[in-house]
């Protein structure tokens, strides 16, 4: 793994808007930088997916386990969700993809961070613009990067298998990022024969009669692909209606994604794997003997309320905007500081895609401290 | 390797951002089809299906302040997801 520094498009925000990504600039700088790019070699694509696939089982192991055993108090529920979760060990539904974030230098095995399998983003960059990009760079290069046609692919699957009927609906919030991430996947989806149609989350109608949720043109809704994090979904006003047994199933991503997208499977993961190459240390109870380590909340987003320590001093920190916003009280697990890839003063975090149940490529994130943030650039890469 | 994105809601999504405009037309009104600020709508935290609520109404025209018409119907509540903004992680 290499990074290179190489000039931009003279006209590159018009190129990446060709392709979608409207939200190449954030508060005054670049969010989409090719000021730099990656390479990776095969070891490292073969390093990084075939952790990936590891991962993934490890976790879809251990979120059936959880539900078994029903483990749940580590994850800050409310209550009436775990009489939901129970159902799935019974009647699992198709999921789609997921995210796991990865510190990986070049050298050691990759490491998980996290696994944003509810609601990941910076798909359509790392799906088209990139590839865009690096066929105007250098014609003909290879990417790590299926994505398209894995998603594709998926659609498809869950079709044949009968999870999503012909027509699915995708809700999302009002930013333009969400809005740009929902039409990639309806473009999949799209791709794959299935008939879509968006509307915001805040359209979504209830009708107390029926007992349905409705559309924008009041329309029943038989299935959905939701861009919004469950722990929100449940502490809202529809939230009771979204779990009822006759509705239950009809989400995308199904309710069980909710753990593996909370930082309490990061403990658990590694009470259950000891000692995995791909995991870090961590707990519930505080850093023991970790004299370097990351305080992350149990539910948060792009870096929010996230402390790095090292022997004993904050080095970085960010304020916790999410955990406050849906009104509890934080709760913490301990981490284990992982070096990541470091060239001349960015840090570069590897997206590492799931699509399904398999790897379907990478996007590299790169920050100037330690933790990934709203503010963090996303840098393309090639195979060489 | 040849690849080939079709790409028919990111290019119309990313065309309407650039442009500035909206999406569909929305107004959020009370029982008696008054305009209220969205803000009425999404931050409503009444029960499910309460007549009087503020609420979204599709399409409909607009006469003195009010929206006539429209596809709500009192039985159908909405703002009941969507409160905390972007879910992007």
């Amino acid at each position: 793994m290499q990074r290179h520094r190489i000039d931009p498009r003279p006209n590159w925000q018009a190129e990446v808007e060709k392709w979608g990504l409207v939200f190449h600039t954030h508060l005054g700088k670049p969010y989409w930088d090719e000021s730099a790019y990656y390479t990776l070699g095969s070891r490292d694509v073969d390093a990084i997916e075939s952790a990936t696939n590891e991962l993934h089982r490890l976790c879809m192991e251990t979120v059936q386990d959880l539900i078994r055993t029903r483990r749940f108090r580590e994850f800050d529920l409310p209550a009436y969700c775990e009489f939901v979760l129970e159902d799935y060990a019974a009647n699992p539904t198709g999921h789609l993809y997921g995210r796991f974030d990865f510190a990986y230098d070049g050298v050691n095995p990759p490491k998980m961070l996290e696994y944003n399998a509810d609601t990941p983003t910076s798909l359509l960059e790392a799906a088209v613009v990139q590839w865009q990009w690096s066929q105007d760079r250098f014609p003909g290069s290879d990417q790590f990067n299926s994505l398209w046609e894995s998603l594709i692919a998926r659609w498809t699957w869950l079709k044949d298998q009968k999870l999503v009927p012909g027509f699915v609906h995708f809700a999302h919030s009002e930013s333009d990022e969400d809005l740009m991430t929902i039409a990639l996947l309806r473009d999949t989806a799209t791709e794959a024969g299935l008939q879509t149609e968006g509307l915001l989350m805040t359209e979504i109608g209830w009708n107390k009669e029926t007992k349905q949720f409705l559309d924008a043109r009041d329309g029943a809704i038989r299935k959905m692909f939701k861009l919004y994090p469950w722990e929100w979904m449940v502490r809202e006003n529809f939230g009771n209606h979204a779990l009822q047994p006759e509705l239950r199933n009809i989400w995308i991503e199904p309710i069980w994604k909710m753990l593996l997208a909370n930082k309490a499977i990061l403990p658990i993961l590694w009470e259950r794997y000891p000692n995995h190459p791909n995991l870090l240390p961590a707990y519930f109870d505080g850093p023991r003997e970790m004299t370097r380590y990351v305080r992350k909340p149990l539910l948060s987003r792009e870096g929010d309320g996230v402390r790095v320590v090292i022997d004993g001093t904050t080095t970085e920190e960010t304020p916790d905007a999410d955990t406050t916003q849906i009104g509890l009280q934080p709760k913490y697990i301990y981490q284990a500081l992982a070096p990541l890839f470091e060239a001349g003063g960015n840090h570069a975090v590897i997206g590492s895609w799931v699509v399904g149940d398999e790897s379907a490529g990478v996007g590299i994130r790169e920050s100037d401290g330690r933790i990934t943030t709203d503010l963090s650039r996303f840098v393309p890469h090639v195979i060489r | 390797m040849k690849r080939e994105f079709k790409l028919a809601w990111v290019v119309t999504f990313a065309g309407v951002i650039l442009a500035g405009c909206g999406s569909e037309r929305r107004d959020c009104v009370d029982a008696s089809g008054k305009k209220l600020p969205d803000s009425a709508c999404t931050t409503y935290r009444g029960g499910a299906g309460y007549y009087g609520a503020p609420r979204f109404i599709y399409g409909g025209t607009q006469s003195g302040g009010r929206v006539l018409g429209g596809s709500s119907t009192p039985s159908i509540s909405r703002g009941g997801f969507g409160s905390m903004g972007s879910g992007f992680s």
